[in-house]
């Protein structure tokens, strides 16, 4: 039997969605992907069409039992599926396929079959093709005792026929049950509004009502609403909305039409445009354009084209419609349709965003569904191109779209606040102070004393403790509840600053005159507790570990022009007062870190105590402290300075992560304005530091803090104009508030329930204001991958992991891993700022090298962390460009290792080769070997035959070999060596245009096996042997090149090899979305059918045809083995393009 | 991207600019007639989704001012400019090395009786000696329209076919693309059966049919189906063409309509209602050649289908030989070039159409912003 190609892992776009009662539906390519609609686990998946991707999802008939009917279609095809959930198990029963005569752009089941009990077992949709033809499907369903197959059957018949010219988008509503409307949208900007109606006595007949223009591109996406009730929204009764490729939102007005009188007279529409031409409108060669007054509103907001439209569905009206759109823009918006007050407006109508969530990567949200039993509960799901399905609260006003109101609040605000629930009297005296106090009085500072109370210094002296209240809904913010008047310190006055322990609900302050006090909050107690001399500059605090049960915190303080800083040990919880038990001078080195202290972390070893700060000047300094060893003059050890870890920029905040194994190394996780995540790994016994991470995350680039929840790594930071917080372990959006900017004063807290929210408190504009959230602002129902096409993609052999790295369109680099027959997203590369061409792993999988356009290459070391990273990621090298203008692309390279180092051959656009070499551990890491010129074609392929040769392949079908002098790839320490110059030799032709893919396979010790995809649609079969000498008259070649023609009805865009028991098998995929597997065979003479020839001796490689499979990956791109070993009884393949599938090769045939 | 640094990426935007072609694509038709010999006897053609005439402009040049683009001319010509594009030393300058050969082609012979149409939903600029109309290729009228056009005198709207039939119809027709592979290739498809079908109608018997055609999912059906009514059918690449693209051009020759099909547009043909006739067995057996450069080409033949097809659409599927176009010397449209730092760049012969979401940009840029970064074209 020949090997059998399965399908066993597609993430492809999300191309629809459905809230079906208890299910949530999602179609992925030939899938249905169900997910309880509860808290979206994941139940099953079926295939329900072979290879057609699934459009469209309407359920027909819901009944009790857990049993849902459901009618899906894609393209022409359409099936009925009857689901039924029972004890988390899901049977899945389908009819068998219809084809209509064209493709199908809606689907509406008829209204009665919704309730009608006895239409159970039939049911009637009808549906819109392309070409705006209405069909009908019936659906009858047999005798349920009958047989287990094909319960249903399905029949079309047709009610209208087609037009000439092709829709876009389509919407069908079925007004009665006797009458069914449609919306139709052309290529061409057009709205036609008809029905179809069917009369006992009269027969069927259609009509068209109206033709509306006004849009400037195709129209992607419309919708019918349903009849508006009379007290809502004016005198609307019936209005249609559109989205189209101008990036517009329209909605006009079909109230006045009268579908049931228009049926009963002969068709009086007439197109005035139609006599004139058939084309497009366009204001420019038409001078009186149709004038579009039925339309009501016109929404802008979508950056790019918008693809869908959809009213939401509501009870409560309050005089507004709500709409939901989402787009190219890989945005979901909502919107309301309001009067226009505005008398002299144009249109009477107006359309309000209220929302944007933008929770996907790169393009297309192709699909959405509301989901939600209550108003309050609804939901929005999207379903976009990343192949991510996410959630997020429906917004139905703008301010509550942001699921958390910012409250703001003056200082008088606050006194006022501290007047009604105080427990200290507010003296007349204190207010009239501030009334009469030449300074301003602001906010000066804000700590968190826990999830829920912070404390704030004001510039007058008042201390505050305010606490926000707790509400049961889940995603009701909260504003302040009570202020409590703390203290009015002369002291504090003009200059304060507070920092804060939260788990142990202590704050502290300290001003200008070096008073320190503190306030704990589980006693609501207020002390002063010590005196400095000066005024204090920074203070940081972290908590102490103690073996018995006194409460420690470890207080940095830096005191203004000194060059010393204090830790303090405070013992908190004495009695009666909190006291200093212990003082260690830390010496500052304005000279090796700078002198202002930015942040601090404390790590514990076995006898000593390690203190981390970091600098303004982007640098960290370790101090050693003796372990609980109080002398009276202590001082802390400078064991360390980590130069410049975040440039020249602040480091913001430290974060220690001891290894869970033994205490001694650790990891010190690190962020900067620089915007980079850096991580550490530090041995402080062995005196060893080693960056193993560190990547630009997508929202600074002023990052601010980091801590570790459960497991996760969150980051939070301001953007131009937004706070975020983010969970760096699964990339994704935490919170994201509205801020106006980065600030100087505010505090955040983490929730204290969960990793998925905070309070965060900041000054903007002189007053407070205050935002939490209890919950993400949105949750993730499947995570997804690029949002735009892979175009390369390469797997890691080494011998621990196994990591698949992707790099697309988009820029990204992203690490993935394959287990248990998921792709688990794991890690994005951020560094590329073009699309990614070309990526290779070294043998050992230690390193990634990447390629793109602007001549941009790069080297990235990646290793297994234990830390909440799990994977470290450091990009080593960074490739200088040559050319004067770096607008080259670098289309392929590959890399063989030479001794310690790395031989890196790239080809270029403009034709250019060269060669450098790369050793990490050398004095010189980068070194240019070689460099050569083809024409002036582009080369597309590049690949080291042996150690001394390189073969390459351009755009001109041609290959050419290039032998590497044995001076150019002599080792040398000479940096300035100049490279030497290449030459090409035995060019062959092996396709009529560009290679589009290539993959070798070493068969011995000597001959390697090269496959070569053309754009031609053919294949070429190269065997080179290696220990030829590079002189220019011995052949690469061992034998003459197979060139395969027509594998492929398009460009051969990926190929593979795989061994198995002495069989060889090439795997080759392209546009078409064919997968064809092939065997080589390799003779050990000539074959006999062609004589041997001169040049490349006998012919001994033949090929045949073992087998084919259909991919949902569209613009396959590329290829790699994920698994193939020799003995096992499957390998798998990955291939990749828009989206990704892993497709397994059973060798037997019979699995 | 920038007007310059898309010159570098691209070099036939560059040459069309100079050349005063108005679209970069009237390279793909002169590289498509390279190779096939398109033109020869040619007087009445009809170019489909015309907009903005680069084709209609080759076939106005070639055809009605008889300018000879023939392969010697051709080679000259790119050597000629390839070497000032890339700055190497000439002693003429360009324009003189070109008006020189301009001159070698003195005897420039219009053709006599030549009817050209072209056809788009676009409005477009007049061209010479071409008849332009506005007209959906989809809709029944546009065939009378079209037949007017091509014989305005002796046009009779009674007759079901058009008097003198047309030589060659060409489509270079595409939609916007969504990103919706699917949809965007059944678009696509749909657009080349309106091209087919109205070629079915007004195409002479061993007439040409050329036409835009993406090499995606199922276009090997595609391939089957014109089989039917072509004798030879290839699928080509000019170079012109980039390779990251998956267009391509079908050549049909031979036009070859199966005994007692009559076209017509109110019944068109589609992937789904498809040539009665049982196509012609097109299996074929393996070969296996020797080149004369020493490799071996193989070709396994048609390809049996199994039982077990792991997909809906059935039917039957053939692939095209596949013909690169363009000679090697041409420039590389996927190539990067260096230029002459001293050189100006030209603006677009016909600047592009306003796009849809023109006013949508102007919108943005009222709102200031951040939307005030887009830049207007």
């Amino acid at each position: 039997m020949p090997p059998i190609l399965q399908h066993e892992c597609t993430r492809v776009p999300v191309t629809e969605l459905a809230s079906c009662g208890a299910l949530l539906v999602a179609a992925e390519g030939p899938f249905l992907r169900f997910h309880h609609a509860r808290d979206s686990r994941y139940i099953a998946s079926k295939r329900v069409f072979k290879a057609q991707t699934v459009h469209g999802i309407s359920v027909y008939s819901e009944e009790h039992g857990g049993v849902i009917n459901f009618i899906i279609w894609g393209g022409p095809l359409i099936r009925a599926v009857q689901v039924h959930l029972q004890d988390e198990r899901l049977h899945v029963c389908l009819s068998d396929v219809v084809k209509a005569s064209d493709w199908i752009l809606d689907l509406a089941p008829c209204l009665s079959s919704l309730e009608d009990q006895t239409e159970y077992e039939k049911g009637t949709c009808v549906a819109v093709t392309a070409h705006n033809a209405l069909l009908q499907v019936t659906i009858e369903r047999r005798d349920r005792h009958a047989g287990t197959q094909n319960v249903f059957t399905l029949t079309l018949s047709e009610l209208t026929t087609s037009s000439r010219s092709i829709l876009y988008s389509a919407h069908v509503f079925w007004e009665s049950n006797d009458c069914v409307l449609v919306a139709a949208g052309t290529a061409f900007g057009e709205i036609m509004y008809w029905s179809w109606s069917r009369d006992p006595l009269t027969g069927s007949s259609s009509c068209i009502h109206r033709i509306f223009l006004g849009h400037e591109g195709s129209i992607f996406g419309i919708r019918i609403s349903r009849e508006l009730s009379s007290d809502c929204c004016q005198n609307l009764k019936r209005i249609i909305a559109s989205c189209s490729d101008d990036r517009t939102i329209r909605i006009w007005d079909v109230s006045d039409v009268a579908v049931k009188a228009s049926h009963t007279r002969p068709d009086q529409i007439t197109n005035p445009e139609r006599t004139r031409h058939t084309g497009f409108s366009n204001a420019s060669f038409d001078p009186n354009p149709f004038s579009s007054s039925e339309c009501l509103a016109i929404g802008w907001g979508h950056m790019s084209r918008v693809w869908t439209v959809r009213f939401i569905e509501s009870t409560l009206c309050e005089g507004a419609l709500l709409l939901l759109s989402t787009g190219e823009d890989a945005s979901s918006r909502t919107w309301k349709l309001l009067v226009n007050i505005d008398k002299d407006a144009a249109l009477p109508y107006k359309l309000l965003q209220q929302d944007c969530a933008a929770h996907h990567s790169g393009k297309n949200i192709w699909s959405s569904t509301i989901h939600g039993d209550t108003i309050e509960k609804q939901r929005v799901i999207c379903g976009a191109a990343d192949a991510k399905i996410t959630m997020h609260p429906l917004a139905r006003n703008s301010e509550l779209a942001q699921q958390s109101i910012v409250y703001e609040y003056t200082v008088p605000d606050i006194l006022s606040l501290a007047q009604v629930s105080n427990a200290l009297p507010i003296s007349e005296a204190s207010q009239h102070t501030h009334k009469s106090s030449k300074k301003a009085e602001f906010f000066r500072s804000y700590c968190f004393l826990d999830g829920s109370s912070f404390l704030l210094t004001t510039n007058s002296g008042n201390v505050f403790v305010g606490s926000t209240q707790e509400r049961s809904a889940p995603h009701a913010s909260r504003g302040l509840s009570t202020s409590v008047l703390v203290d009015q310190a002369e002291d504090l006055s003009g200059y304060s600053i507070c920092t804060s322990e939260p788990t142990y609900g202590v704050a502290f302050v300290a001003g200008s005159k070096g008073t320190l006090y503190m306030y704990f909050k589980t006693s609501a107690t207020w002390s002063k507790f010590g005196f400095m001399k000066g005024k204090i500059g920074e203070m940081f605090a972290a908590p102490v570990s103690q073996p018995n049960d006194h409460k420690v915190v470890a207080l940095l303080i830096t005191i203004m022009g000194q060059k010393e800083a204090q830790l303090l040990y405070v013992d908190i919880a004495a009695n009666p007062q909190p006291h200093i038990i212990r003082t260690i001078m830390v010496p500052i080195s304005e000279v090796l870190t700078g002198s202002v202290i930015t942040s601090m972390a404390l790590a514990v070893d076995a006898d000593t105590r390690f203190l981390y700060l970091g600098f303004r000047r982007g640098s960290v300094a370790v101090y050693s402290i003796a372990q609980d060893q109080p002398e009276p003059s202590e001082s802390a050890t400078l064991f360390r300075v980590m130069e410049k870890i975040h440039g020249d920029e602040t480091v913001t905040a430290l974060a220690w992560e001891s290894s869970s194994s033994h205490d001694s190394p650790g990891h010190l996780t690190s962020v900067g304005r620089d915007g980079c995540l850096v991580i550490h790994h530090v041995d402080s016994h062995a005196n060893s530091v080693e960056l193993v991470h560190s990547l630009t995350l997508p929202i600074g680039p002023n990052l601010e803090g980091c801590y570790f929840s459960q497991g996760h790594l969150l980051v939070h930071g301001f953007s131009s104009k937004k706070w975020v917080l983010y969970n760096v372990t699964n990339e994704e959006e935490v919170m994201g508030i509205e801020t106006g900017g980065a600030h100087r004063s505010w505090a955040f807290q983490p929730g204290s329930i969960s990793q998925d929210g905070g309070s965060i408190v900041w000054t903007r504009a002189s007053s407070m204001h205050v935002c939490s959230q209890t919950e993400p602002n949105h949750s993730v129902v499947r995570p997804g991958g690029h949002g735009r096409e892979i175009k390369a993609v390469a797997v890691s052999h080494g011998p621990s992991h196994r990591l698949i790295a992707t790099g697309a369109e988009d820029t990204d680099i992203k690490l993935f891993e394959y287990i248990d027959g998921e792709l688990l997203f794991r890690r994005t590369l951020r560094k590329h700022t073009t699309g990614i061409q070309h990526l290779q792993w070294s043998a050992n999988g230690e390193y990634l090298f990447s390629s793109g356009g602007c001549e941009e290459f790069y080297i990235w070391r990646v290793r297994q962390v234990a830390s909440a990273v799990s994977i470290g990621v450091v990009c080593e090298f960074t490739y200088a460009p040559e050319s004067e203008h770096a607008d080259a692309r670098i289309m392929s390279f590959d890399v063989t290792r030479r001794n310690l180092g790395y031989d890196i051959a790239m080809v270029f656009s403009d034709s250019n080769i060269k060669v450098y070499r790369y050793n990490p551990a050398a004095a010189v890491r980068w070194q240019p070997l070689a460099k050569g010129l083809y024409f002036t074609s582009c080369l597309t392929q590049c690949l080291f035959v042996s150690p001394e040769r390189l073969l390459t392949v351009g755009t001109d079908g041609h290959t050419a070999v290039w032998s590497l002098s044995s001076e150019a790839i002599r080792l040398s320490t000479d940096s300035a060596r100049s490279a030497s110059t290449l030459s090409w030799q035995q060019p062959v032709r092996i396709h009529q245009s560009s290679s589009k893919s290539m993959a070798s396979h070493q068969l011995n010790d000597s001959t390697q096996l090269i496959v070569s995809g053309g754009d031609d649609g053919s294949l070429a079969i190269l065997l080179t042997d290696s220990t030829r000498s590079t002189s220019s008259s011995e052949m690469a070649y061992t034998a003459p090149p197979v060139l395969l023609n027509r594998t492929h009805a398009s460009a051969v865009t990926a190929c593979a090899i795989i061994s198995h028991k002495q069989g060889i098998y090439v795997l080759t995929s392209g546009n078409d979305q064919w997968i064809r597997i092939w065997e080589a065979k390799i003779h050990e003479q000539g074959n006999g059918t062609l004589p041997a020839t001169s040049l490349y001796g006998a012919d001994i490689v033949s090929v045949s045809r073992l087998g084919r499979v259909k991919t949902s990956v569209a613009d396959v791109s590329s290829m790699a083995v994920l698994d193939a070993a020799e003995d096992r009884p499957v390998a798998r393949v990955l291939l990749c393009g828009v989206g990704m599938e892993v497709v397994r090769v059973e060798w037997d045939g019979t699995a | 991207m920038g007007k310059s640094s898309k010159d570098k990426r691209d070099a036939y935007y560059r040459l069309a600019k100079e050349e005063g072609w108005r679209a970069r694509s009237a390279y793909k038709l002169l590289q498509l007639d390279e190779e096939f010999n398109l033109f020869e006897d040619v007087t009445r053609v009809v170019d489909l989704c015309a907009a903005p005439g680069s084709w209609s402009q080759v076939l106005s040049r070639v055809l009605i001012k008889g300018e000879k683009y023939g392969r010697a001319g051709w080679q000259e010509k790119q050597a000629a400019t390839r070497n000032y594009v890339l700055g190497l030393k000439e002693e003429r300058p360009l324009a003189e090395s070109l008006a020189k050969l301009e001159l070698k082609d003195e005897k420039i012979k219009p053709r006599q009786g030549v009817k050209i149409v072209a056809i788009d939903l676009q409005p477009m600029s007049p061209l010479d000696g071409v008849t332009t109309l506005r007209a959906d290729i989809t809709h029944p009228s546009t065939i009378p329209l079209m037949l007017k056009a091509l014989d305005p005198e002796t046009y009779d709207p009674s007759a079901a076919s058009p008097s003198a039939p047309v030589d060659l119809v060409i489509s270079d027709g595409a939609p916007d693309v969504t990103g919706l592979h699917d949809l965007d290739i059944y678009v696509q498809s749909q657009l080349l059966w309106a091209a087919l079908n109205l070629a079915l109608c007004v195409l002479k018997p061993g007439g040409k049919f050329v036409a835009k055609i993406f090499r995606g999912k199922d276009v090997d059906l595609l391939f089957a189906q014109l089989k039917i009514v072509f004798q030879r059918v290839r699928v080509a690449k000019p170079r012109s063409s980039r390779a990251s693209s998956i267009e391509a051009f079908v050549v049909c020759e031979g036009f070859c309509p199966p005994e007692g099909f009559s076209a017509s547009l109110d019944k068109p043909l589609n992937s789904n209602s498809t040539f009665t006739s049982t196509p012609p067995k097109s299996s074929s057996n393996p070969t296996r050649t020797l080149r004369a450069d020493g490799c071996i080409e193989l070709d396994l033949g048609s390809e049996p289908p199994s039982d077990d097809e792991d997909m809906e659409e059935g039917g039957q599927r053939w692939i095209a030989p596949f013909l690169a176009c363009g000679d090697l010397s041409a420039y590389d449209a996927d190539a990067t070039y260096q230029l002459p730092k001293d050189r100006v760049s030209l603006d677009p012969v016909q600047p592009p159409t306003a796009p849809p979401y023109r006013r949508a940009l102007e919108m943005r840029k009222l709102a200031g912003g951040a939307y005030g970064k887009t830049k207007m074209k």
